[in-house]
C-alpha cells in the first residue's frame, strides 16, 4: 500500500437485526484505497452480514455505510455494483447456464458500464489476470468449485471495483494455488483496489492483510497489523479458544 | 457450414417469413386457418418461453393475457362496428397495462409463490368477466363486427393479424435475447442474488420483459379469437391455454427459441391427426410429453439439436458478438 490514504470503503456503527438479537452490533470499519483489510472471525460472528450490509444485499438496522465519501446506505445491491462495490460470495453464485466470457460481459455491462468494445478488452484483460483465458467457453454450472471461485473473482473484478469484498475465496486451495491467490489479490490492491477479504485461513491473511479485523459475537474485538492482532489474548481467546501455534501464522 | 450466429437467425427468421407469406398463396382455406391458428399458439406459446424459460418467472396464469387480448378486440370491434384486425394493437396495451399494474405484486414472490399468485390472478380476471353482464357475462360474446365482412377479407385478414403478430414474437424474441435485457433476465433466471451484485436492476428488468411478453401474448390472443368468433370466459381464461403452452414449450424445449417452433408443429400435428380419438387423444398426448421429457431432457429440439450440431436461433453471446 502506497500514497495517501484516501478511504474507500466505510461503515460506521452498523447494527443488524433479523427479528431477534442482533447479528451485528456497532461495527465500524474503514478501507482505504490500495489496502487489503482481511477479516476473520469464527463462525456466526456476523462476517457475511457484514458484507451483505457494504453490498447492499441486507439493510443496515442502524449505522451508515460511506463509499469514497458518499453515503451509499439506501442505495440498492445494484446500485452498489454500478458505483464500485464488487463482491465474491461464500458459496459461488455463478450464473450457471451461462459461459464464463457471458459471466464476465454481465459484469463489464451492468456494473462496469461499459460499451461493447472496452468490455472485450476488459474482459480480456480479466481472464489473462485470473488466468482463466483457456476455459472462456466453459459452462459455469460445469466448472470445479475451485474453478467456479476464480470466475467469480473475475467477474468481481469486470465490474471494476473500487471496493472488492472477498468472502472465503482461498478455501480448498492448496497452498501453492493459495500463493497465486494471494499474489492476484495484492496486484488488484497495488492498482488502488480496496479489498476487503473474509478468510479462515489465517495464515492466507496474515501474509497479504495490510490489517486484519476480528469479528467475535457481531462486534469488532481488535484490528491492527495482522501478526499483532492475532497475538492478542482476546483474539486467542474468542478465535482460537486457544493459544495460536506459531504455524497458525506462516 | 457454421455460420455466425445472428446470420444463422436472419436465415431462420426469413424462412419462418417467407413460409408464413406462401401459405395464403397456395394453401386451401383449411389450411391457411390452421396456420393462423398454429400462429398465435406459437406467439403465446413463444412469450410464456421468455418469462418461464429464460427468465424463471413461472407464469400459470398466462391465459389471463390471451383473454384480456381476446375481449379487448371483440368490445373494441363490435363497439364501434368496424373490422376487428387492427385492435389487436388494443390487445397488446391493454395486457401491457395489465402486466405493469399486477407486477409490483408478483416481483415480490418467487418460484412456486409467483406461479400461484399468476393462476389466482387469472381466475380474479377471469371470475369478474363471467359476472360482468357488458362482457357478456358466463355466455360471452360474439364477434358481430365481423358479420357483414366478406369471408375472404376475414380469413385473409385474421390469418395476417396472426401470422404479423408471430413475425413481432420471432423478432422480439430473437433481438430481445440477444440484447443488453436478453443479458440480464438469463442472469437473473440463473442466479438473482449475483445478478444485482453485478448491478442489474431485478424489478425493472423483469417488469420489461413482463409486459413485452404480455403485449404479444395478448394480441395473440386477440388474432386467435378473431379467428374463433366467439369468445367466453370459460374458454378464453381457461386452464386450457396453460397445459396447451406448456405442451409445446416443456415437449418442444424450454429455455431455447427453437424449442417452442418444434413444440408447436408436434402438437399440432398430433391433434390433427388423433383428436377424432377422443380421449385417447388426450392420452396419448401426455404419454408423449412423458416420454420425449424422459427421452430428451432438453425437450425435441434438444434431441435435433444434437443432430444438427449448433443452434438455428442462438442466444449465447460470444467474443466479438456482444453487441448490444
Amino acid at each position: 500500500m502506497t500514497g495517501a490514504a484516501v478511504s474507500a470503503i466505510a461503515v460506521e456503527g452498523i447494527a443488524k437485526s433479523y427479528g431477534g438479537p442482533n447479528v451485528l452490533e456497532d461495527v465500524s470499519l474503514e478501507a482505504v484505497a490500495g489496502e487489503i483489510l482481511g477479516i476473520i472471525g469464527p463462525n456466526g460472528s456476523g462476517k457475511t452480514t457484514l458484507f451483505g450490509v457494504i453490498s447492499g444485499a441486507h439493510a443496515p438496522s442502524a449505522g451508515r455505510v460511506v463509499l469514497q465519501g458518499r453515503d451509499i446506505t439506501d442505495l440498492s445491491a445494484a446500485e452498489r455494483a454500478k458505483n464500485g462495490i464488487g463482491r465474491t460470495f461464500q458459496v459461488p453464485q455463478t450464473f450457471s447456464q451461462m459461459s464464463v466470457y457471458e459471466n464476465l460481459l454481465v459484469a463489464t455491462k451492468f456494473g462496469a458500464g461499459l460499451s461493447d468494445d472496452a468490455a472485450e478488452v476488459l474482459i480480456r484483460e480479466t481472464l489473462e489476470l485470473c488466468d482463466f483465458t483457456h476455459r472462456t467457453d466453459a459452462q459455469a454450472g460445469e466448472l470445479s468449485l475451485l474453478d467456479r471461485k476464480r470466475l467469480e473473482l473475475a467477474r468481481a473484478l469486470a465490474t471494476k471495483p473500487a471496493v472488492l469484498l472477498l468472502d472465503e475465496i482461498a478455501g480448498g486451495l492448496t497452498d501453492k494455488e493459495a500463493e497465486g491467490l494471494v499474489a492476484t489479490i495484492t496486484a488488484l490492491a497495488a492498482r488502488g483496489i480496496a479489498v476487503i477479504w473474509i478468510e479462515h485461513l489465517v495464515h492466507v491473511l496474515t501474509h497479504a492483510a495490510h490489517r486484519l479485523a476480528v469479528l467475535g459475537e457481531g462486534r469488532i474485538i481488535a484490528a491492527g497489523q495482522p501478526r499483532e492482532t492475532m497475538q492478542l489474548p482476546k483474539v486467542r481467546q474468542i478465535y482460537f479458544g486457544m493459544e495460536p501455534e506459531q504455524h497458525d501464522l506462516d | 457450414m457454421r455460420l455466425p450466429s445472428i446470420n444463422r437467425s436472419f436465415i431462420v427468421l426469413a424462412v419462418i417469413v417467407l413460409f408464413l407469406i406462401l401459405v395464403p398463396i397456395l394453401g386451401s382455406r383449411s389450411t391457411v386457418n390452421l396456420v393462423a391458428e398454429m400462429a398465435a399458439v406459437l406467439a403465446i406459446a413463444l412469450m410464456w418461453n421468455l418469462l418461464a424459460g429464460f427468465g424463471g418467472m413461472v407464469f400459470m396464469g398466462f391465459q389471463v393475457f390471451v383473454g384480456i387480448g381476446g375481449y379487448a378486440v371483440f368490445m373494441a370491434a363490435n363497439g364501434f362496428q368496424v373490422l376487428p384486425f387492427p385492435f389487436i394493437l388494443l390487445s397488446a396495451a391493454l395486457c401491457a397495462l395489465t402486466a405493469l399494474a399486477i407486477m409490483p405484486i408478483l416481483s415480490r414472490l418467487q418460484g412456486a409463490q409467483f406461479a400461484i399468485a399468476s393462476w389466482v390472478i387469472s381466475e380474479v380476471v377471469r371470475l369478474t368477466v363471467f359476472q360482468t353482464s357488458v362482457l357478456g357475462g358466463g355466455g360471452g360474446i360474439s364477434l358481430t363486427a365481423m358479420r357483414s365482412v366478406p369471408r375472404e377479407l376475414r380469413m385473409y385478414g385474421t390469418y395476417g393479424s396472426a401470422a404479423l403478430v408471430l413475425i413481432v414474437a420471432l423478432v422480439v424474441c430473437v433481438f430481445l435475447m440477444r440484447s443488453r435485457v436478453g443479458l440480464a433476465l438469463r442472469a437473473i433466471r440463473d442466479n438473482a442474488t449475483a445478478a444485482e451484485a453485478m448491478g442489474i436492476d431485478l424489478r425493472r428488468t423483469q417488469r420489461l420483459v413482463m409486459m413485452i411478453a404480455a403485449a404479444v401474448a395478448g394480441a395473440g390472443g386477440g388474432a386467435y379469437y378473431m379467428l374463433a368468433l366467439q369468445i367466453g370466459p370459460g374458454t378464453a381464461f381457461s386452464m386450457n391455454w396453460m397445459a396447451i403452452t406448456l405442451f409445446v414449450v416443456i415437449l418442444g424445449g424450454i429455455g431455447t427459441l427453437e424449442g417452442p417452433i418444434v413444440g408447436v408443429v408436434v402438437y399440432f400435428l398430433l391433434r390433427e391427426t388423433l383428436s377424432d380419438l377422443g380421449s385417447v387423444y388426450f392420452i396419448l398426448l401426455g404419454l408423449m410429453a412423458i416420454l420425449v421429457t424422459l427421452l430428451f431432457p432438453k425437450g425435441a429440439w434438444g434431441g435435433l439439436r444434437q443432430l444438427i450440431g449448433q443452434d438455428l436461433l442462438p442466444i449465447r453471446r460470444n467474443p466479438s458478438e456482444s453487441k448490444g
